[in-house]
This record gives structure tokens, C-alpha cells and sequence, in this order.
């Protein structure tokens, strides 16, 4: 079975352990981090595969800290992507507000689960927003894109692992952690 | 009973103030992308908030443009030395080739020029253009564009003509404080009026998205258009300076039950790796088209007298 390598850094816990309370300062700039590394100057298959980072961490956040981070802060990311996106004004507002939405509903769910299989959550909800932007482009008359956009809700899915890791890193207590 | 305590509620209870449930909010948050997408769409009102968001996210963006700025520098400093005298050896021919080539075109020119004098034109022949360098491709995979920088000095209007060394890369469509955004003219919503260049006949090449090459459209089946005929810009309408070299034309497609060609285009201008791009002015007015429901009229009256 899929297993992540043993150390510190690859760890999470588990559902019963206790992890301190994330700071506001902490989700702020990892969401600011995921939506510059969104602006990575890519293009072709580069792009294709590039996670997509802001839609990931803010999944993150909205799993695991629904009370800060939630459909208004979804709505609000999506408006930040359709600008430096330069497309129809909206779209991915709605698409990360109902990614927010279901990350809400179903917070209590994922976090029971090994991380692998939160990964196969994860694929479905980020999959759902990107078929909600594709509708939405195609009924307000956009060509067909390459089907190889559909990459990045993969590759996104296969960094979950190692970025809940990473974004869990400083709650945990350091006595559990060693 | 036992399997109702072991079940997670849904919803913490009642009585922790909580605001508005999920669902509200996402429904309020719902109908107000509609709104948006809807204004955005069919009214230009959001323009002023698109742009004042634009301002504030720039210097994240060229905070993205770093790594791979330092990449290319570091690519740049190991660049032999050899490479580069190959290179100026490759570039001095070319300027001889050039410079022959400019001297027949500069002596057409003012052919051209006294001719239109003749002829009373008030068209100018040379149009002023601004360099620009390409900041990023877009990142929308269902649109076909990309951003320029623009210097505070620049002056660039919507819709003037973007081109490389090559050909017609598209139109400015945004202009934002900082950069500009350009619409390629493989866009499913550019069009470009062309002529070909070995006979003056006339058509639209319509972009049709990042999948399929652009076409000429409404090109009759006989018309006289042959695998290979460049197409240039034209000045119709006004939208764009004229003779810009804008493509080749492609795989021709006759078939009996259609009235038209299947036309196929390949742009000149590296619609895909363009680096450093010229803003050329857009043409002076000319005039307005005349009213068409006074003309429907008098063409009534006659039959009717």
C-alpha cells in the first residue's frame, strides 16, 4: 500500500491527536504563496500539469479551519484568479465557492481518513470545480480547451500528501511529533 | 439508539452562533457570480474593478516573474562565447540581406507615397509603433492571450494591432496602469479582415481556439486562393494598419455540398513564443459608415414610386 516515507516532516495526525490552534497570520500567507505560485510564468505542458496551488491550499484551510476560511473567502480567492485570469468575471468565484462549500460539508469526513484516501476526496471536489468552470466558459461561448487541462486536478490531488504535511507542520505539539 | 451517538452530526448544534448556514451563504455567494458573470458579459461596467484589482495584484505577479527571470539570466551568463560570435556573424549577413531589401522598399515607399498624393489620399503610410516585451502567457486554457508590460509613458489604446518580427500577433483588448492585455488572433473571438497579397481578395480570419488552426470564413468555393497565398492585413473598417503580413494559407478545403471553402491559416508571428512585441497606433478615423435605416428607406420609397 502506498506509504509515505518516515519522517517528521511527512507525518500528520491523526484524527484523536490534539494539534495546536493554526495561526490567522499562517493561513493568510500560505494562501498568499499558493496564489503567487499560481502566477509562475508557465506555458504548454508546464502549465497543464501545474498544480493548481491556490485551489489546494485553500481546500486545506477550509477542511481544516471552516470557521475562517469558508465560502466568502472562496468567493473572494475565485475573484482574484478570474482578474489576473483576465476571463469572465465570476467563473472561478463560483467554482471556489462551491469548493469551499463542499470542503465545509464534508470537514468531518476527510479528516478520518489516511491521507491517500483523502487524496481520492480531494480529486473529486477539485475535479467538480473544474467541470463547473468548464460549463460555465463553454455556455458563455468559449471554444473547447485542450483536454489536457484536466491534468492539474491530478497532479493537485497527488501533492495533497506532502502539502497537508507541510501546512500541519506547525500545530503539531513537539513532545507527539519525536 | 448506540448508533445515533456514534453518528457525526452535520451541523454543530443550534445554539452556537454560527451567522447564516453554508447553504445560505454559498446560495448568496452563487447569485452573486451570476450577477457578476452576467454584467461582466453583456455590460462594460466592470472594467473600473477589474482594473483597480489588476493595479494592487501586480507586484505579486512579478514577484512570480522572478525565478524565472534569474533562470534565464543564469543561462545568459553561461552562454559561451562562441555561441555568441556565430550569432553576430549570422545577424551582420542578415543586415546586408536587409538592408538591400529596405533600400527596394524605401525607394516603393515613396513611389507609393507620390502616387497617393496624386491620387488625393490622406492615409499616411508609416504608423507609429511602442515596443513592449511579453510578461506571461495567459493562464485561462480557454482563451487565447497574454500580457504585456507597459511603461507608465506608453500610450496604448484597445484594439490596436500587437505584432512581432514575423507577422500580426492580435489586438490589445485591456489596457491595464501597468500591463496590457492581447488577444491572439487564433482567439475564438478575434477576427481580422486580410487580403491576399497576390490578388487583393478580401475575407475574415477568424480565430477557433487553441485547437484547431484559424479559417478564412465566407470565402466562396471558386475563389482564386491557393495553398500557400500570404494574407495580409487590411485597412477595411479601420481596425488595423494595412499590408501586416498576418498568415499562410493553409489546407483548402473544397466540398461539393458547401457553399463556402474551408480555409485553413498559419499565422506568421509566433502566436506562441513571441518575446518582444511592437504596439502599433491605430489608424486614423475614418469616416463614419453611413446611416443604413436612411438608405433602407429611400431604396423603399423608390420601389414604392
Amino acid at each position: 500500500m502506498f506509504r509515505l516515507p518516515d519522517s517528521p516532516l511527512m507525518k500528520v495526525a491523526r484524527p484523536e491527536d490534539i494539534l495546536l490552534p493554526p495561526k490567522l497570520w499562517f493561513v493568510l500567507i500560505t494562501l498568499f504563496v499558493a496564489f503567487a505560485a499560481n502566477l509562475l510564468p508557465l506555458s504548454g505542458m508546464a502549465l497543464a500539469l501545474r498544480p493548481d496551488f491556490f485551489a489546494l491550499v485553500l481546500l486545506y484551510w477550509a477542511i481544516h479551519q471552516p470557521r475562517w476560511i469558508g465560502v466568502a473567502a472562496g468567493w473572494f480567492c475565485g475573484l482574484l484568479t478570474d482578474v489576473v485570469e483576465a476571463n469572465l468575471f465570476g467563473q472561478h468565484a463560483l467554482a471556489y465557492a462551491i469548493l469551499a462549500f463542499s470542503a465545509e460539508y464534508f470537514h468531518r469526513r476527510v479528516l478520518r481518513f489516511p491521507l491517500w484516501q483523502q487524496s481520492l476526496h480531494v480529486f473529486g471536489l477539485l475535479l467538480f470545480t473544474q467541470i463547473v468552470v468548464l460549463v460555465l466558459r463553454l455556455m458563455s461561448g468559449a471554444a473547447p480547451p485542450n483536454p489536457m487541462f484536466l491534468l492539474s486536478t491530478v497532479s493537485s490531488t497527488l501533492l495533497w500528501p506532502a502539502l497537508s504535511a507541510f501546512l500541519q507542520w506547525p500545530q503539531r505539539v513537539r513532545s507527539l511529533v519525536d | 439508539m448506540l448508533s445515533n451517538v456514534t453518528s457525526l452530526p452535520k451541523e454543530p448544534p443550534r445554539f452556537f452562533k454560527r451567522g447564516p448556514s453554508t447553504l445560505a451563504r454559498l446560495t448568496f455567494f452563487g447569485v452573486a457570480s451570476f450577477a457578476l458573470m452576467f454584467i461582466d458579459a453583456k455590460f462594460q461596467t466592470l472594467e473600473f474593478v477589474r482594473k483597480s484589482i489588476a493595479t494592487v495584484v501586480y507586484p505579486v505577479q512579478q514577484l512570480a516573474l522572478l525565478p524565472g527571470a534569474a533562470i534565464e539570466s543564469t543561462q545568459a551568463f553561461f552562454e559561451t562565447r562562441d555561441a555568441l560570435r556565430t550569432e553576430n556573424e549570422e545577424l551582420r549577413r542578415q543586415l546586408l540581406d536587409n538592408a538591400q531589401m529596405e533600400q527596394a522598399s524605401r525607394a516603393a515607399q515613396l513611389d507609393a507615397q507620390r502616387w497617393r498624393a496624386l491620387a488625393g489620399a490622406t492615409q499616411t503610410l508609416t504608423v507609429k509603433s511602442q515596443t513592449s516585451r511579453v510578461l506571461y502567457l495567459g493562464r485561462d486554457p480557454y482563451s487565447q492571450k497574454f500580457f504585456i508590460d507597459r511603461s507608465v509613458s506608453q500610450s496604448f489604446s484597445p484594439g490596436s494591432a500587437v505584432i512581432d518580427g514575423s507577422g500580426l500577433l492580435g489586438q490589445l483588448t485591456r489596457v491595464h496602469p501597468l500591463i496590457a492585455e492581447v488577444t491572439l488572433i487564433t482567439d475564438k473571438d478575434s477576427v481580422v479582415p486580410i487580403r491576399i497579397e497576390r490578388n487583393g481578395v478580401r475575407a475574415i480570419l477568424r480565430g477557433r481556439g487553441p485547437l484547431s488552426a484559424p479559417e478564412l470564413s465566407f470565402v466562396a468555393a471558386n475563389a482564386d486562393l491557393v495553398e500557400g497565398d500570404v494574407a495580409l492585413s487590411s485597412s477595411i473598417d479601420g481596425m488595423f494598419p494595412a499590408n501586416i503580413r498576418v498568415c499562410r494559407v493553409g489546407k483548402i478545403t473544397r466540398a461539393r455540398e458547401n457553399d463556402f471553402a474551408k480555409i485553413e491559416c498559419l499565422p506568421f508571428a509566433g502566436v506562441t513564443s513571441a518575446e518582444d512585441v511592437l504596439v502599433l497606433d491605430r489608424p486614423a478615423e475614418i469616416p463614419p459608415r453611413p446611416v443604413e435605416e436612411a438608405a433602407a428607406k429611400t431604396a423603399v420609397k423608390r420601389k414604392g414610386s
